[in-house]
């Protein structure tokens, strides 16, 4: 049986991917590095992951329910590529004046990653500290939701893409139950007769006449 | 005597300019010019990769990433691209020189790569597109 963490994490997860609403892919956390190119198809990507947790012995009873202090973060990522006035740019009948307008209305792919990173930020910490959400949709079984920090990595170029990355780090408290773990009891075994014969089957010929 | 390091810029020609060549556009974003050419009237161009191998440091396996990168002989530019300075970068789309150009920038988050002492630039390119 799953514990209360895995639980609420699936929760989580849930949460946001319907609050996404075409702004943001959720994904599950995945041990593999996740390409620019693969982020940038969607801008932005949020993925939460079970960091660490205390199990305080004070809020606890000896045979369960335990207490469990977890500690999730949610890695915040967007990649931007520049936008520039491209079909002005490539014309060859585009004047040099047309041209340095182009460049001045351009914006640079790490300004525009930056500003989305922020508003990610923005949504996904009003997702997390709402008050509908003050349970993750699991009443009396998650306690003292808050979002201790926000922290934004430096801007870096990845390939040809601009990625900016962070996290927020959720902290809550769930009971665990102790349950004990007998490892996996082997199935029973089937010993069915299906009735097939070893030899094979011969047609039965009728010797009497209609 | 034959000077070393004219020698090696002159090899660049054959390194970068011969059988592997491929056409650049370079447009200079505080006036507006598209250059072409080079400073011999022939067209602008150079070595024109679009991809590099990096260790991804996740897993230590070796990963293709797009990234693509433009070295030039600094002698055959009429205006070098300096860091700081915003310039558009129109390259093949693929291994072939008639091929239609993709446009890049170079912006202030990439400084380009110099070989002086040997001659060369390398421009590490941004995606774009149409705003």
């Amino acid at each position: 049986m799953a514990m209360q963490f895995e639980v609420v994490k699936a929760k989580i997860n849930e949460i946001l991917a319907a609050a996404a609403a075409g702004r943001f892919r959720t994904i599950g956390h995945q041990s593999q590095s996740v390409t620019a190119l693969s982020i940038e198809g969607v801008k932005r990507t949020v993925r939460v992951y079970y960091s660490g947790g205390d199990f305080p012995k004070g809020a606890s009873s000896a045979n369960g329910p335990i207490s469990h202090d977890i500690t999730f973060n949610v890695e915040l990522a967007v990649a931007e590529a520049g936008k520039i006035d491209i079909a002005t740019l490539e014309n060859p009948a585009s004047t040099e004046a047309q041209k340095i307008t182009a460049f001045v209305a351009a914006k640079e792919a790490d300004e525009l990653a930056d500003t989305s990173w922020d508003e990610f930020f923005r949504i996904v910490w009003q997702i997390l500290m709402d008050a509908r959400n003050i349970d993750f949709g699991l009443p009396y079984e998650v306690a003292n939701r808050w979002v201790s920090t926000g922290q934004k990595d430096k801007i870096s170029s990845t390939g040809s893409m601009i990625v900016v990355t962070g996290v927020i780090r959720l902290e809550l408290r769930v009971s665990e139950q102790v349950l004990g773990d007998a490892g996996d009891t082997p199935l029973e075994g089937f010993d069915i007769d299906m009735g097939i014969d070893d030899q094979d089957p011969v047609a039965e010929v009728s010797t009497t006449l209609p | 005597m034959v000077n070393v390091r004219q020698l090696v810029e002159s090899d660049l020609k054959t390194t970068l300019e011969a059988e592997f060549f491929l056409p650049v556009f370079l447009t200079d974003a505080t006036t507006g010019i598209k250059y072409t050419l080079n400073t011999d009237g022939d067209p602008l161009g150079g070595q024109v990769l679009n991809d590099s191998i990096k260790i991804n440091p996740q897993t230590g396996e070796e990963e293709l990433v797009k990234n693509p990168v433009v070295t030039l002989r600094r002698s055959t530019l009429i205006k070098v691209p300096i860091a700081g300075e915003v310039w558009s970068v129109e390259i093949p789309i693929s291994p072939d020189p008639l091929a239609d150009k993709k446009l890049y920038t170079i912006g202030a988050m990439r400084a380009s790569d110099d070989g002086e002492s040997i001659g060369y630039i390398r421009l590490y390119l941004e995606e774009a597109v149409q705003q």
